[in-house]
C-alpha cells in the first residue's frame, strides 16, 4: 500500500488524534508565557470552528426534520397530523428569525407568547406529576425506600424556606446530606464517567472504536 | 355466586385519583397570589457569600454576569438576576459585562431583566461603555465558554451593538483572560454540571483561573453543583427561594419574595402527602396481616 493510500484512509484519525492531544496540552496552559498565548489563542480559533461546525449541523438537521415530516405526512403514518404541527412551528420560527432577527418584534412576541407559555406550562405540569409521585411512590416497603424517603423529606423541606421556622436546623442536616453523601457519590460517579471517557477517546484514536470521522 | 371482595378504606385512600390531589395544589398555589402572606425568609451562607463579595468590590474591578438561560425559565432565574444586577449597580465603580452563550432567546431574557432594573432611570450615573457592556448572545456552547475564557476580546471583539471593545478602555485594558474577571456570575445551570454552557463556567472560571463563581441557578440541578461547593463554587442561588434570600438582603420585595409564598406552600403539602400516605399505608399492612391472621385461624 502507498503512503498517499494510507495517509488517506487514516487522514480522519490523523486529525482526530492531532486535535485531541493539542486540546489536552492546550486547555490547561495560561497565557502568561509566549508559548501559553500562542497555545490559548489557537485554542480559542479551533473552539471558533466548533460554532461554525454547530451552524452547518443545523442545517443539516432542519433539512432532515423537514424530510421525516414531510415523508410521515405524505404516507400518513401513525399521528402523522404531529409532524404538520412541527413542519409549520418550524415555518413560523424560521419565518420571524428572518423577519426581524431573533430579538426582532416577530420574535419576541412568539417567544413571549408561546415558547415562554409553553415552557411555563410544561413546568407547572411538572408539578402536578410531581405531587401525585409523592403521594404514591414514596412508601416505606424496606430500608432502602426509607432511606430515600427520609432524605427527600429533608431536602423538600429545605427547598420550602418556611420550614426553617417550623423546624429549626432543618437546613443544617439538607446541607449536610447535599455536602456528604450526595457529593461522595456523585464525585465517585464522575472520576467514573472522566476514566470511561479517556478510554473511549484512547480507543478512538488507535482506531478500535467508531467515531465522527467513520 | 361469589360476593365481590369489598375494598378496605385503607387502600380507597391510598389509590386516591389525582384530581382532588392536583385541585388543592392548585389552590395552595393560587391562595399567596391573592392572599400574600410574606413568608419569612432565611439567609443561608450560600447566598449571603455572593452579597458579601459584591459589598467587597472596588471601583476598577470588572465583573462577567452571564445571562444564559432559555427564555422559557425566565420564571427560575430572572429574580435573582434583578436583585443582583440592582445590587452591583449600586456599587461605586464596579464595571460589569454581560453575555450570553445559551441560545438565542436569551437575548430577550436579558431585556426583561434590564426593563426590571432600568438604568437609565434607577441608575442614571451608569454609562454605557464605561461602567457596563452587553456582549449579546455567542453561540458555540463549551468550547466558546472555555475559548471566552482564555481569551475573551478575541472571542467577542465588539459589543452587541457593533463596537469594537478597544473603544471601552475601562474593559479592553484591564480583562485580558477570564483570571481578570474579579467575580463571575453563571444565570441557568441547565443540564446540570455537564451543561454545555454551565460545565464551560465551572472547567474555565472555576477550575482553570480560580475565579470567584456563583451560580444562579435551576434549583432542579443544584445537588448535582455541591461537591463543588464551596471550595470551586463560592456561591449559588437557588431559584426563587435564593433571590428571595437575595432580595431580602437589599431590603427589597421583588419577584423572588412573590413566588417563596406559593413555593413554601407546595413543599408543605408535598411532606404532609408523603407523610400521610405512609401513616395510611402502614395502618393498611397492619389491617392486612390482621386480616390474614383472621382467616388462618378459621381455617
Amino acid at each position: 500500500m502507498s503512503i498517499l493510500l494510507y495517509i488517506r484512509r487514516n487522514i480522519d484519525r490523523a486529525i482526530l488524534i492531532f486535535i485531541t492531544i493539542f486540546m489536552l496540552i492546550a486547555y490547561p496552559l495560561a497565557t502568561t508565557t509566549d508559548f501559553g498565548k500562542f497555545m490559548t489563542d489557537w485554542y480559542t480559533t479551533l473552539a471558533g470552528w466548533s460554532t461554525l461546525l454547530g451552524a452547518w449541523a443545523i442545517i443539516v438537521g432542519v433539512f432532515v426534520i423537514v424530510k421525516n415530516n414531510v415523508m410521515n405526512v405524505v404516507k400518513k403514518t401513525k399521528d402523522w397530523y404531529y409532524d404538520i404541527v412541527t413542519l409549520v412551528a418550524l415555518v413560523i420560527f424560521v419565518g420571524a428569525g428572518f423577519m426581524g432577527g431573533y430579538t426582532g418584534p416577530s420574535m419576541r412576541w412568539l417567544s413571549t407568547y408561546v415558547l415562554q407559555a409553553v415552557s411555563t406550562a410544561l413546568l407547572g405540569i411538572e408539578a402536578f406529576l410531581a405531587i401525585s409521585a409523592y403521594y404514591r411512590a414514596y412508601r416505606l416497603k424496606n430500608i432502602e425506600a426509607a432511606v430515600l424517603m427520609i432524605s427527600s423529606l429533608i431536602i423538600l423541606m429545605w427547598m420550602g424556606p418556611i420550614f426553617e421556622y417550623l423546624i429549626p436546623g432543618i437546613s443544617n442536616v439538607a446541607v449536610w446530606i447535599l455536602l456528604n453523601p450526595n457529593s461522595a457519590a456523585q464525585r465517585a460517579m464522575f472520576v467514573g464517567i472522566g476514566l470511561g471517557l479517556i478510554a473511549l477517546a484512547v480507543r478512538s484514536m488507535l482506531g478500535r472504536e467508531r467515531y465522527g470521522g467513520g | 355466586m361469589s360476593e365481590k371482595k369489598k375494598e378496605r378504606w385503607t387502600k380507597k385512600i391510598l389509590n386516591l385519583d389525582n384530581p382532588p390531589i392536583y385541585a388543592i395544589l392548585l389552590i395552595l398555589l393560587v391562595l399567596p397570589l391573592f392572599f400574600p402572606f410574606n413568608t419569612p425568609v432565611p439567609i443561608t451562607p450560600m447566598v449571603k457569600a455572593l452579597y458579601d463579595k459584591i459589598e467587597s468590590l472596588k471601583p476598577g474591578d470588572v465583573v462577567l454576569l452571564d445571562f444564559s438561560w432559555g427564555y422559557g425559565f425566565k420564571m427560575l432565574h430572572e429574580a435573582g438576576h434583578v436583585a443582583i444586577l440592582k445590587h452591583l449597580l449600586s456599587r461605586p465603580g464596579v464595571k460589569i459585562v454581560m453575555v450570553a452563550f445559551f441560545d438565542a432567546t436569551s437575548e430577550l431574557s436579558w431585556r426583561d431583566v434590564m426593563a426590571q432594573v432600568n438604568i437609565e432611570k434607577n441608575y442614571p450615573d451608569k454609562k454605557y461603555g464605561k461602567d457596563w457592556i452587553w456582549l449579546g448572545y455567542i453561540p458555540g456552547g463549551e468550547p466558546v465558554v472555555l475559548g471566552f475564557a482564555d481569551n475573551p476580546w478575541k472571542v467577542a471583539p465588539k459589543d452587541k451593538y457593533g463596537t469594537p471593545i478597544e473603544q471601552y478602555p475601562d474593559f479592553y485594558e484591564t480583562v485580558k483572560t477570564g483570571a481578570d474577571f474579579a467575580l463571575v456570575i453563571e444565570g441557568g445551570g441547565h443540564g446540570g454540571i455537564n451543561g454545555h454552557v454551565t460545565g464551560g463556567f465551572l472547567k474555565s472560571y472555576g477550575l482553570k483561573y480560580h475565579c470567584w463563581l456563583a451560580y444562579n441557578m435551576d434549583p432542579s440541578v443544584i445537588a448535582e453543583f455541591y461537591p463543588y461547593y464551596p471550595s470551586i463554587i463560592k456561591s449559588m442561588l437557588n431559584g426563587n427561594a435564593g433571590a428571595a434570600e437575595y432580595e431580602r438582603l437589599l431590603n427589597t420585595r421583588g419577584r423572588g419574595s412573590t413566588m417563596v409564598d406559593a413555593l413554601s406552600m407546595s413543599h408543605m403539602y408535598a411532606v404532609v402527602l408523603i407523610i400521610f400516605a405512609n401513616i395510611i399505608y402502614i395502618y393498611d399492612r397492619y389491617l392486612e396481616r390482621k386480616e390474614k391472621a383472621k382467616t388462618a385461624t378459621r381455617r
